[in-house]
């Protein structure tokens, strides 16, 4: 009896705390984005009001798509990058590629707040007014790295021996780097496109200080709302995202299948 | 198809010369082991035959070609790895096609070279599997095929059978050396395993610390081992100092023991361990506080000889091999 409280009721116990944790807020959030209560506040009362304000709420959908299209260019370009880094650093010697590797893995450990000051007052020591531009750029700085890390990951388990036995079947580089490279790499490849975007989508810190006056991200209306008073259509709108995220990593779950179970829980024999 | 000449093929890494002035030449349709420790240079060899490594000096020649210079995608060479390297996202058929889709053939050609080549593997039923689906032995069996469908003009073996358990690794050998034998293809075989050279191989080459230690039908590197090296890495051997100081090897199984004294005996000494292995009996006899290793065919059972027994050596004058001086 002591042994089954010891061994399995305890911990059991202390796992789903742990995950009530993580998740009460999350549902409270959605739940509530169904309550007619503009405070957030019970009793309860089903309604659809605040998806229909959202509806109409053109400053904060211009904000999302605003958010959405950004997270997508910069999720584009890391992935390029970060497979031209991980492909590049291969042929540099073991020393040259650990300079490398920390070059574009510093930014993880500067605070974003610094690193988007350090960016606002490099725009304006180049006499630059603040532009999209800029705003891609530094998000490409900050999600850069968590392509990379995803991408090195597959990597180092690819067997250098594929791309040489292409070779040997007679394919040019270039065959060889879209038949065997690139395929070997798609889950990583997805995986961390899929990283970058999300690092990206939710920045506030860089955004905020390097976006032109007029434009706006979500994270930028979500926090300026919270300042000036908060509707449930916030709610809606966090809802919302959180249904579309869900269906995204589900349509990659089904296309890539094993892949991603492979990439994710390494690889098993 | 291809003769296959190797000038004084030489590579250093740094300070390092891993592949030191060899010079081989092998005709059309052979099968040439190449055999040495690990770190022998074999491996280096065999990766600057197949283009992966520039030789620092000499040449390499299919038929009259040079190919030094030769990229490794134009060299029509045919290679299994010991991690066969299969293309793990195409199926079977893919990965075999994939060498007649880089050479721009037609579809019809293609399929029927595919379908030829796996049905020469025994792999029909399983050719639109991947390759995670497939055991260890049907791996390199597909690898194999992959790398005989482009026809190559060589075929290099890296360790390929060395991932495989025991018994299937005999297997495959016998059914390596009956596809070879009939695809005619000359082969490169690197291993270290000295029973797989034997069995497979027209010739051997033994290799140690980048230079070749002797070239030969394994009849000859067997029987006539032309040092110390080759004696003890072909097989097992005995050594002894003759009087006027050569040295020489003699096989194990060639030495006779008896309990008695008898004409002609050469050494005499105690029996110190006997292993009983089935269709062989091992003995170590002490003799003169050398140990000396004899192996027994057990034609009869023998019980006669115990351990701590005295017995007498005696083995004929054409067993002495005798060795160069190191």
């Amino acid at each position: 009896m002591r042994k089954y409280f010891t061994d399995q009721l305890i911990p059991t116990v202390y796992a789903l705390m742990a995950l009530a944790f993580l998740y009460t807020p999350i549902i409270v959030l959605m739940v509530m984005g169904f309550n007619e209560s503009r405070y957030n506040t019970l009793p309860f009362s089903f309604s659809l009001e605040w998806y229909s304000a959202l509806a109409k709420n053109e400053v904060l959908i211009n904000a999302a798509i605003n958010s959405f299209v950004l997270a997508l260019i910069t999720a584009l370009i890391c992935v390029v990058l970060a497979t031209m880094f991980v492909l590049g650093m291969k042929t540099l010697s073991r020393s040259m590629e650990g300079l490398f590797r920390s070059l574009i893995m510093m930014p993880m450990s500067i605070p974003w707040l610094i690193l988007a000051l350090s960016m606002l007052l490099f725009i304006r020591f180049l006499d630059l007014d603040k532009n999209m531009f800029f705003v891609v750029a530094g998000h490409v700085v900050i999600s850069l790295p968590y392509a990379m890390l995803s991408l090195q990951a597959r990597i180092q388990a690819l067997d250098p021996a594929l791309e040489e036995m292409s070779a040997s079947l007679g394919a040019s580089a270039l065959s060889t780097f879209r038949r065997i490279t690139v395929p070997a790499l798609a889950p990583a490849i997805v995986a961390g496109g899929f990283l970058a975007f999300m690092i990206s989508f939710d920045n506030f810190a860089i955004s905020y200080f390097l976006i032109p006056a007029g434009t706006s991200t979500l994270p930028i209306e979500i926090q300026s709302s919270i300042k000036f008073g908060f509707t449930p259509e916030i709610n809606a709108i966090s809802t919302v995202i959180i249904g579309v995220s869900l269906l995204c990593l589900a349509i990659v779950g089904l296309i890539m299948g094993s892949s991603i179970e492979n990439m994710i829980g390494g690889k098993k024999k | 198809m291809a003769n296959i000449k190797l000038e004084n093929l030489t590579k250093r890494f740094g300070e390092n010369t891993v592949v030191d002035r060899v010079n081989i030449e092998i005709p059309n349709g052979t099968l040439v082991s190449i055999l040495g420790p690990s770190g022998c240079g074999k491996t280096t060899l065999l990766r600057m035959i197949a283009g992966f490594e520039t030789p620092d000096e000499g040449s390499i020649f299919f038929d009259q070609d040079s190919v030094v210079n030769v990229p490794a995608n134009k060299r029509n060479i045919g290679m299994v790895f010991q991690s066969y390297a299969l293309f793990p996202h195409m199926t079977v058929e893919e990965n075999v096609a994939y060498g007649l889709q880089q050479r721009k053939l037609s579809k019809e050609e293609i399929d029927a070279r595919v379908k030829q080549v796996i049905d020469t593997v025994h792999m029909k039923e399983f050719q639109k599997r991947k390759p995670k689906q497939l055991s260890g032995g049907q791996q390199q069996r597909v690898a194999l095929a992959r790398a005989l469908a482009i026809s190559p003009r060589l075929l290099l073996l890296d360790e390929c059978l060395s991932a495989l358990d025991k018994k299937l690794r005999v297997e495959m050998q016998t059914e390596l050396r009956k596809i070879l034998e009939e695809s005619k293809v000359t082969t490169f075989f690197v291993t270290h395993d000295q029973e797989e050279a034997m069995t497979l191989s027209d010739f051997i080459v033994v290799m140690n610390k980048g230079i070749i230690e002797q070239m030969g039908t394994p009849l000859e590197v067997y029987e006539k081992p032309k040092n110390k090296f080759v004696a003890s890495f072909l097989g097992k051997a005995n050594f002894f100092q003759s009087e006027d100081g050569t040295s020489f090897a003699v096989r194990p199984e060639k030495i006779h023991l008896s309990a008695e004294e008898q004409a002609g005996a050469r050494q005499e000494g105690v029996i110190t361990f006997i292993t009983y292995s089935g269709n062989i009996t091992s003995y170590t006899i002490e003799c003169d506080g050398e140990a000396v290793l004899c192996e027994k065919q057990n034609v009869q059972i023998r019980e006669n000889l115990k351990k701590g027994q005295k017995v007498f050596l005696r083995w004929d004058k054409d067993s002495e091999i005798e060795l160069a001086d190191e």
